[in-house]
């Protein structure tokens, strides 16, 4: 790996440009945003109406709609300045607003977002500089936390540390700041009216005011953030330890007793090599049905990983598997009691043949036109019998009656059965969905 | 007589293992326990069988980094999978199914006669479907487009060489900002770069990957793409 340019610094332009192209300019993948994220997103747009509240209850305190006179041609310039911050605020809701819907969005070229932001920021200043006729730099307060959230989410994305007093600092010792106090004192000097001195003291205060408003919101935001992320990785902490102990005493409790269980049976009924062999495969069999019962517990197992047990199990006792799930079905993933319920079907439609004598045994599993059905059949050449007869408290019986009637069909294949199960299973959730990692 | 390389963790099963091929294929049966050791076997010998396992948890590799190695080394012996087949391998094991020229694939649960026969039916220069219990993780058919030459088209130029160079190291923490520090490029860079490779990257299943995504990837298929990498880096 290439290591870092020695003494290489982060340009700071590079990352201005950055924080005004927004979080979605560095969108990358698909995963859905954080609740840290959805949260900063909640309070952006929150602040953007308290932008928008503070500059209407200036406006109405400024103008008197319903007077005599109506409304004066100054007037109507300033309702044109509140309409376009509504506008202005209305765009830079779009992305918070997916984000809280738990859409990442696709990213989007940084040349035109940074202009299209830019103006809707300047749009935002405009408005309350227009609006707002005392106390400007207390209404800064807002903006100030509208951009703090948004440079969060952009840093956050990025990978990078907020680090709000060193940028401050940075920022009071820029260039920048330093020019624009010149400029104050330039009008100082030469204006001997002092109403452009006084204006520019204004505007230098409320650019302050905003600067620190943004910069709390950053780290306080941020070190929330901090205090989640440390509880999490406790409770991570916490589980995995438990998990150990679970595992341990599953260990202890399910396969020692099985291996003791076979051990026993073994020595007990002074077993050839074959019995002894069958044993071992049935003990196998069952370790792999606990297995499964891990892989489903976690919450959105494979079809695949649910169906290999049985498909196995055929293996083992010498059948021929002529017909497995195809790869493109099989990859799909199904929530918890899904998972079981399958297993369930597949493994007494699996028992149910090869205790019927099955040499050749197919499996499918298809998506029918019902979204929310999905269809196991197992054709299996073990002769034919009647669904009807079978009788209460077997496995089928009790299957059919939980999957509701109906839903469990037998049709006559070449030398014995195609047994269909429909299996209901959920179309609104997304199974398996990505959580961004957390920066 | 015929020669196989078993390349397998378990020291003790793959000795076993070993033994019973020798005894029912007549085969002399060599066993490698790490992948960094099938380069010395190479070196020693030319087989005409590898039977490679996929998972080498105690080792910074894969069976991927095995049997692509065994298939530059030696492109006629025949590759053959060995595995679990389970959520652990599916990448990797679809990986090794679309680049290489794989005969067959074996479940290590299936019976052993099963297993015997599905080798003795690859020597014999058969066509052996891969073990149904194994079927249901790989592709009806293998990806056209997909090959090992075809990592050449994710490094165009100088600078996605050093994006990989910088993904293919596993400790980092791919976020634009990290990536943007080892690789020297600036933030837009990085993003430009990932941009470009988004086309090519979906010829290798991955839509609208992230940078964590990517160097997951670049990690399962080092094998692949390491040698363009280093060529591009090699040339600048």
């Amino acid at each position: 790996m290439i290591p870092a340019p020695p003494g290489y610094k982060y340009p700071a332009l590079d990352l201005s440009l950055a924080l005004i192209a927004g979080d979605q300019v560095w969108q990358a993948g698909s995963a859905k945003p954080t609740v840290s994220e959805r949260t900063v997103a909640g309070f952006k747009l929150v602040s953007l109406v308290m932008v928008l509240i503070v500059q209407w209850v200036a406006f109405a305190g400024r103008v008197d709609v319903f007077g005599e006179g109506g409304m004066t041609e100054r007037d109507l310039w300033l309702a044109g300045i509140g309409v376009a911050s509504i506008v202005a605020a209305l765009v830079l809701a779009i992305r918070p607003i997916a984000l809280l819907g738990g859409h990442p969005g696709t990213a989007t070229n940084l040349v035109i977002s940074v202009t299209w932001r830019l103006g809707a920021y300047l749009m935002l200043i405009v408005g309350t500089a227009g609006l707002v006729p005392r106390y400007r730099f207390l209404s800064t307060v807002p903006l100030g936390m509208v951009a703090g959230s948004d440079c969060l989410l952009t840093l956050w994305t990025l990978g990078i540390a907020p680090a709000t007093r060193r940028r401050v600092r940075l920022f009071a010792f820029s260039t920048v700041h330093f020019g624009v106090l010149g400029a104050l004192l330039a009008t100082a000097v030469f204006d001997t009216q002092h109403a452009t001195p006084r204006a520019a003291l204004g505007a230098y205060c409320a650019m302050w005011t905003g600067v620190l408003a943004a910069g709390l919101t950053i780290s306080s935001l941020d070190r929330l953030k901090s205090f989640a992320d440390a509880q999490r990785a406790d409770e991570r902490r916490y589980i995995i330890v438990a998990e150990h102990t679970r595992r341990a005493h599953w260990l202890h409790d399910d396969v020692l007793s099985e291996i003791r269980l076979a051990t026993l049976r073994i020595d007990a009924a002074g077993l050839d090599s074959q019995h002894i062999r069958g044993e071992l495969q049935d003990l196998d069999h069952r370790l792999r049905l606990r297995q499964l019962d891990e892989i489903v517990r976690g919450g959105s197992p494979h079809l695949y990983e649910i169906i290999q047990p049985q498909l196995r199990r055929a293996q083992s006792l010498g059948i021929d598997l002529y017909q497995v799930p195809r790869h493109d079905v099989s990859q799909r993933r199904v929530d918890e009691r899904t998972g079981q319920l399958i297993s369930r079907a597949v493994s007494v439609l699996m028992s149910n043949a090869i205790n019927a004598g099955a040499k050749r045994i197919g499996v499918a599993i298809r998506q029918p036109d019902d979204p929310s059905l999905l269809e196991i059949t197992l054709t299996d050449d073990a002769g034919g019998f009647e669904l009807d007869s079978i009788s209460p408290g077997r496995g089928l019986a009790t299957l059919i009656r939980d999957l509701a009637p109906g839903t469990v069909r037998r049709t006559d294949a070449p030398g014995g059965s195609a047994m269909t199960a429909l299996i209901p299973i959920p179309t609104n959730a997304a199974i398996h969905t990505k959580e961004r990692h957390a920066q | 007589m015929t020669r196989i390389l078993l390349v397998e963790d378990a020291a003790a099963l793959a000795e076993l293992f070993a033994h019973v091929v020798h005894e029912r294929c007549g085969c002399d049966v060599d066993v490698c326990v790490a992948v960094s050791d099938v380069e010395l076997f190479l070196e020693r010998d030319r087989y005409d069988l590898a039977l490679v396992d996929l998972s080498f948890p105690q080792e910074n590799a894969s069976g991927l980094d095995a049997l692509a190695q065994i298939h530059r080394a030696s492109p006629n012996t025949k590759l053959v999978i060995m595995t679990q087949g389970d959520a652990w391998v599916s990448s990797t094991l679809r990986d090794a199914w679309e680049l290489l020229p794989v005969a067959t694939v074996i479940s290590k649960t299936a019976p052993l006669d099963y297993q015997i026969g599905m080798i003795e039916r690859v020597l014999a220069g058969e066509d052996v479907p891969v073990d149904p219990a194994i079927q249901p993780l790989i592709p009806e058919s293998r990806n056209p487009q997909r090959d090992a030459q075809r990592f050449s088209r994710l490094i165009t130029h100088n600078g996605h060489a050093k994006l990989w160079n910088v993904l293919l190291g596993r400790r980092l923490d791919a976020t634009y900002k990290n990536v943007a520090d080892a690789t020297g490029l600036k933030l837009n860079t990085v993003k430009n770069y990932r941009s470009q490779l988004l086309p090519e990257l979906r010829v290798h299943g991955l839509d609208d990957p992230s940078l964590r995504e990517m160097q997951e990837f670049a990690w399962r298929c080092r094998s692949f793409l390491l040698p363009f990498v280093e060529e591009s880096l090699n040339n600048r």
